[in-house]
């Protein structure tokens, strides 16, 4: 065997060095050290994310987010609520407000970024106004308002992904058992009583100083231009045009701000109306169901039944369908050429209604598992 | 003996060895597209932390795929995966238009690293399917690839979760590679 493997190492040793086509390149140790050395030192990083945020400022802002998570409520994950050490949420999604484990997060990125936007309490860079709306926000409060209709205790089995996926998927996507009004509330609202989440950003404790003249964070945040290269700012910027679509509660809830918004009478709300407008029942075989029925996640699952997920998606689906067409190379850089057979693929999948629903629907189906 | 055949028979086949970076910031989809491509199923991944490694052969080439977490503290870590790199596939979510110029930025700083001189560059403008995403030529325009005359590059519309423009993308690498004669015999 010895032999074999030394053997075969010789073959491959002068197939190397005899292959002129085959250029050798050796590796990193046996290269000029300064061709190595002479590169650049790390590129400066946080160009367009972190806009601005010094290493010390967002090392504070990290450690705040550490006692964030530390509090009750965000010390489990909000949409699987493990007990299990290794699920304690050091992931969180920032315009949700929610607090999650990684595998919830894991679930978090599939939804999309009109849904959900995660980023690491530990890895990330963050703005000022993330950590003070995760502050504002987090697990207690952002339930109170996704799970108003959800009796307590229906969770999904916890071992079983695809069961919390599609979980998530009706808590955020479809939001199924949410309180009406917009989420996350309106920022001139006064903070909520005593049983939701009353942290405020004063009232965190402030984490140890940092090093050695760790600049102030308002002096420093001052001197941050006005944010990336596409001009979008942080959270509280006006979100983009395109996320007017649905993520953006029913106008309904305009009038919510004038309702106080306490985390335990939000819960005896009924459920949303299913909804009717989009006039989209799909799949039809599926009979509308006034309510989810949270007889226990091993039984029967409701079907929400509104269908507008798959209605979205397909729309959706048909409006891209025109660009999956472009090819765009650097031969030739100007024209757009079609390929034949990703073309006749594309065109299947934005003609035909469901396609782009089906996926969903495969996800979401009761009879599946 | 089996060995012994079996490279042999690689050799008169052609079969070709190229070793793949697959970067691009976090959640944009690549550690979704290497299990579509090595196993052909869609998992529900974690963020990576650290780094997936998979072989997926496509024709008579074994593409050897580096996928590496994309988290911000992550990013400085790429480079040392750049020796001897034949291809970088960078992964864009078409979606997330507030982080496109981000992605930019960190595809710009990988390009500008001299062991990246001379891989090839795919990009994916993933997410295709969902809705308000960036078109192809929005995300080549907004990466600055138009402006590069010198490197060979390639945008690939595709939508990971169902396959679509994956192996389009790895056709064009192949190409790439065959006519660059770039990557080694299998051993």
């Amino acid at each position: 065997d010895g032999a074999a493997a030394a053997g075969g190492g010789g073959s491959e040793a002068a197939a190397w060095g005899t292959g002129e086509a085959v250029p050798y390149r050796p590796p990193l140790f046996m290269t000029a050290p300064s061709s190595r050395l002479a590169a650049p030192p790390a590129p400066a990083r946080g160009a367009g994310e972190s806009k601005g945020v010094t290493f010390e400022q967002n090392k504070r802002q990290l450690e705040q987010l550490r006692l964030l998570t530390m509090l009750e409520g965000n010390r489990t994950c909000a949409d699987c609520a493990s007990p299990a050490a290794a699920a304690r949420p050091s992931w969180a999604s920032i315009n949700l407000g929610v607090f999650l484990c990684m595998r919830c997060a894991g679930v978090h990125r599939g939804l999309g970024v009109h849904v959900s936007r995660v980023r690491s309490t530990t890895l990330d860079t963050w703005l000022p106004e993330q950590v003070d709306n995760m502050a504002r926000l987090g697990n207690k409060r952002a339930n109170a308002h996704f799970e108003a209709a959800l009796t307590p205790g229906v969770r999904p089995p916890r071992d079983c992904t695809r069961e919390l996926e599609r979980f998530v998927r009706l808590k955020y996507v479809d939001k199924v058992w949410a309180a009406k009004g917009p989420w996350p509330p309106e920022e001139e609202q006064p903070p909520a009583p005593a049983g939701s989440q009353g942290v405020t950003r004063g009232s965190l404790p402030t984490p140890p100083a940092i090093g050695l003249g760790a600049p102030a964070p308002a002096a420093s945040r001052s001197g941050v231009p006005g944010g990336g290269p596409g001009g979008a700012g942080g959270f509280g910027d006006a979100p983009p045009a395109w996320t007017a679509f649905d993520s953006l509660p029913s106008p309904a809830g305009a009038a919510a701000p004038s309702r106080p918004q306490p985390a335990v009478a939000a819960v005896r709300l009924p459920p949303p109306p299913p909804v009717d407008a989009t006039g989209v029942v799909w799949p039809p075989q599926q009979p509308q169901q006034q309510q989810p029925q949270p007889a226990g996640w091993a039984g029967t699952w409701a079907w929400p039944g509104n269908g507008s997920g798959a209605g979205r998606a397909g729309s959706g689906g048909g409006g891209g369908g025109g660009d999956l067409l472009l090819q765009l190379d650097s031969e030739e850089d100007e024209d757009d050429e079609e390929e034949g057979e990703g073309g006749a693929a594309c065109a299947g999948g934005a003609g035909a209604a469901p396609p782009g629903g089906s996926a969903l629907w495969e996800l979401l189906d009761p009879s599946l598992d | 003996m089996g060995q012994t055949f079996a490279k042999l028979f690689d050799r008169w086949f052609g079969n070709r060895e190229m070793r793949v970076v697959m970067l691009g910031l976090d959640a944009a989809g690549k550690t979704t597209i290497l299990y579509k491509l090595h196993i052909g199923e869609v998992l529900t991944t974690v963020p990576t932390i650290g780094f997936n490694v998979e072989k997926v052969q496509y024709k008579n080439v074994v593409f050897t795929v580096w996928d590496v977490g994309g988290q911000e503290k992550l990013r400085p870590l790429w480079r040392h995966y750049f020796n001897n790199t034949d291809g970088l596939i960078f992964v864009v979510d078409s979606q997330d238009r507030e982080r496109i110029g981000k992605a930019a930025a960190e595809f710009q700083a990988i390009l500008q690293d001299p062991l990246m001189l001379h891989s090839a560059i795919l990009v994916f403008a993933n997410k295709q399917d969902m809705r308000g995403c960036l078109t192809p030529r929005e995300v080549c325009e907004a990466l600055g690839l138009p402006e590069m005359r010198t490197r060979k590059w390639h945008v690939q519309s595709s939508v990971a979760t169902r396959g679509e423009g994956l192996y389009e993308g790895l056709d064009w690498l192949a190409n790439t590679l065959k006519s660059s004669n770039a990557g080694r015999p299998m051993a």
